[in-house]
């Protein structure tokens, strides 16, 4: 009876101390960043009040949701890939392509806005998936790593681009020199979801401006999660997809088709990196430019780490990021701070959060295996 | 767990709300007028796009006795006006809200540099009618004197003309060469107006092949990518070219870095700066091996983003800000070449010669071509 009690209460602890991981990673790192700060001359409450002044205003909290949308798709598409024990590194290259076909379907198509915008998503969805579908191929007839193929894949992605704006979608008109494609039809633009989610927000006092992207991807990156989530947890094939990422050869015995789950899990995460440049292409700017956002694919795999692979987690992980992101601004608008060095604070506070995260981790599971040794 | 995360949570943010209630400093007076700038992707250091604008905050708080905020270099030359720049990360959002932030923190006259604020600005000037903006080398169109937006751009083609007549006219093995950066329709003004100038000055550059080019890469990295450069510019220099020009920013070093090793291998080779004058801050740097290679830039084509930064700072301040569009070419002194005391004794014998074209793009004789297209039908005399 008793020794139940203590070993409960002892798997209660090992849970905090886990769960706790992530916030310990943080208030590290903000510890490590206000070192930084007070070594270069700063006062760190000033840079805290920086921080939470520029952070948690009206405008900074919506920045920090909106800009979390295409990290959270990009964590989702990496963590979905993690848990079939496969090295995405080519979200990035997915993603450019994605948003190009997207933008593409968005400007020369002529469909009913009910059709084009769906369209459009699959756009998105089709060009990441033939971006990942050579490494996969590659992958399961070939064994070539993915970490190697994707890589190369993100640069040919990179040029093509170029060369399809230069070329063929090429949308400049007049004197703008933004290389881009032309527009959107207004049939393919995202509707804005503004009235939908301030009259929620609302009841807490809260709403969010005209002026920060609260669209349509909001939609699509909530589906991603609770779909990524139905998906590993609900579903044969996500068992499959863990199976064969915790153990190929286990999977094998356990009658699972490795290769067809590998090439499936890849084209899974390929579909969902293609959605992460929907936000800037079919909401913000309207068209495709070469000059979006770039290494949205490397941070997604920062925040998958962090979430632990969690479609849930990957949520979180995604705001603390974009949570960073805005807190960078505030220490530059603020503070002393130069702005090369903003880059390598925020740097640390990545490193410190994943690595602090997973210490702890391990030191939970060598007790539990401690602990399990001793009742043998 | 979750009650655990949020307690935390919920901790951090009162812990950091009482710290930020006891860090009032002392406000000073405040100063009669505020002005902003955001950079472009590389900010302050680059020695080329984004330092010329810096330059020209600087000339700012000189004139106006103003002050740079939190920079390290420490310009101060009293309260009347301040000055405070910003750097974005990432793409479009991250742009917009800078400019967003300056405008909300009461400054009444804001710089984006470079063309990628094009759609930011346009939304957040919205919002700001009493907020007036300056955008570098962007494009909007239908604005008015009575906006508040005024577009700032160069005729870099022009520029770029005058030193490619220089190439020309002192090319010896009759071969030059271009290095670009990104490949896209801005650098591109650049590569047409320097072949068109060696083109005119120099008949045996007309010829398929003799002027060579080429871009570095397709994405920004492609303007902090010495190593490339360096090696594009090799194997120019291996082909026989004996003056490369480069659009490349911070890669630039690398073609430099080419030059100076061609030279000391035996070749009577050079190079050509850009935006800054490039030639003047290698030559007169404290370091011996970058005077070396100083004294291989031959000259440079300059960029006035300093000017218009100044020029339209200055209008504001007296109360003069005009919306619409600026451009900044030969006539105007916007764009140039470098003729300093280190590359006098280079370039003295076609100098007439290059201010002679100078006047005749001026009064629009030649028109300069913008792009590798309208170059297939520039005259040539």
């Amino acid at each position: 009876m008793s020794a139940r009690t203590t070993a409960q209460s002892r798997e209660r602890w090992y849970r905090i101390l886990e769960g706790s991981a992530p916030v310990l990673g943080f208030l590290f790192a903000m510890l490590v960043m206000l070192v930084v700060v007070e070594l270069i001359g700063e006062s760190p409450s000033r840079a805290i009040s920086a921080i939470v002044r520029f952070s948690f205003s009206q405008a900074g909290i919506a920045y920090i949701f909106s800009q979390a949308m295409p990290l959270i798709i990009a964590g989702a598409a990496n963590a979905v890939a993690f848990q079939g024990g496969i090295f995405n590194i080519g979200v990035e290259g997915q993603y450019l392509f994605g948003a190009l076909c997207a933008g593409v379907a968005g400007a020369y198509l002529s469909l009913p806005t009910y059709l084009h915008i769906p369209v459009v998503i699959i756009a998105g969805m089709l060009g990441g998936m033939l971006w990942v579908l050579l490494p996969a191929f590659l992958k399961v007839y070939k064994g070539v790593h993915e970490v190697i193929s994707t890589i190369m894949m993100n640069q040919v992605a990179s040029a093509l681009v170029l060369y399809l704006v230069l070329g063929p979608f090429n949308g400049v008109r007049g004197q703008s020199l933004n290389l881009r494609t032309p527009f959107l039809k207004d049939t393919a633009v995202f509707p804005s979801l503004h009235d939908v989610i301030n009259s929620i927000t609302r009841l807490f006092g809260y709403e969010f401006p005209r002026y920060v992207a609260v669209d349509f991807s909001w939609l699509i990156s909530a589906l991603v999660i609770i779909g990524t989530w139905y998906l590993l947890t609900r579903t044969a094939l996500g068992l499959k997809i863990r199976w064969v990422g915790q153990n190929p050869h286990a999977a094998t015995y356990a009658g699972v088709d490795v290769r067809k789950t590998i090439f499936t899990t890849m084209m899974i995460s390929g579909a969902i990196a293609g959605l992460v440049g929907l936000q800037s292409v079919a909401y913000i700017s309207k068209y495709f430019t070469p000059n979006i956002a770039r290494g949205l694919g490397f941070t997604g795999l920062a925040i998958a780490l962090l979430a632990r692979n969690n479609p849930i987690g990957v949520v979180f992980a995604g705001l603390l990021f974009s949570f960073l992101n805005r807190a960078g601004y505030g220490l530059q608008l603020y503070t002393r701070v130069p702005n090369s060095l903003i880059g390598a604070i925020s740097g640390l506070m990545i490193l410190s959060v994943v690595v602090i995260d997973q210490l702890l981790r391990r030191y939970v599971r060598n007790l539990r295996r401690k602990e399990v040794g001793q009742n043998v | 767990m979750k009650r655990f995360t949020v307690a935390v949570l919920v901790l951090l943010l009162a812990v950091s709300l009482v710290l930020s209630g006891c860090s009032k400093t002392p406000t000073t007076t405040e100063p009669k007028y505020k002005i902003g700038l955001v950079f472009d992707i590389g900010g302050r250091g680059d020695q080329s796009f984004n330092d010329a604008a810096y330059a020209g905050l600087k000339k700012l708080a000189q004139e106006l006795k103003g002050y740079i905020k939190d920079d390290p270099d420490k310009v101060d030359f009293g309260k009347e006006v301040e000055l405070k720049y910003l750097e974005p990360k990432e793409g479009g959002e991250d742009r917009e809200q800078l400019l967003r932030a300056l405008a909300e923190e009461g400054y009444q006259m804001i710089f984006a540099v470079g063309f990628m604020f094009t759609d930011p600005v346009v939304n957040v000037a919205k919002d700001f009618p009493n907020v007036k903006f300056g955008l570098i080398d962007g494009y909007i169109p239908d604005l008015n004197e009575n906006s508040n937006i005024v577009c700032l751009s160069f005729k870099e083609h022009e520029g770029s003309f005058l030193v490619g007549a220089i190439a020309g006219y002192k090319t010896k093995t009759n071969k030059v060469g271009f290095v670009g950066g990104m490949q896209m329709p801005l650098i591109e003004k650049f590569e047409a107006g320097y072949k068109a100038g060696a083109m005119y000055v120099n008949p045996n550059l007309r010829k398929q092949g003799a002027i060579f080019s080429q871009y570095i890469g397709t994405t920004g990295d492609a303007f902090k990518d010495p190593a490339k450069g360096k090696e594009i510019a090799s194997t120019f220099y291996n082909q026989g070219a004996d003056i490369v020009y480069h659009a490349s920013g911070a890669s630039g070093a690398g073609v430099f870095q080419a030059a100076y090793e061609a030279f000391k291998a035996g070749k009577d080779v050079w190079a050509i700066g850009v935006d800054s004058d490039q030639g003047l801050i290698y030559a007169s740097s404290s370091n011996e091996e970058d005077k070396a290679i100083g004294a291989r830039i031959i000259t440079s084509m300059i960029k006035r983003v300093d000017t218009a930064v100044y020029k339209t700072g200055m209008d504001f301040y007296n109360g003069n800000f005009k919306g619409g569009y600026v451009e900044f070419g030969l006539a105007e002194d916007g764009v140039g070449y470098a003729l300093n005391d280190y590359n006098k004794s280079l370039i003295e014998d076609v100098t007439a010669k290059v201010d002679e074209l100078k006047q005749k793009v001026i009064s629009g004789e030649i028109k300069v071509p913008t792009s590798n297209a309208e170059l297939a039908n520039f005259q040539l005399p």
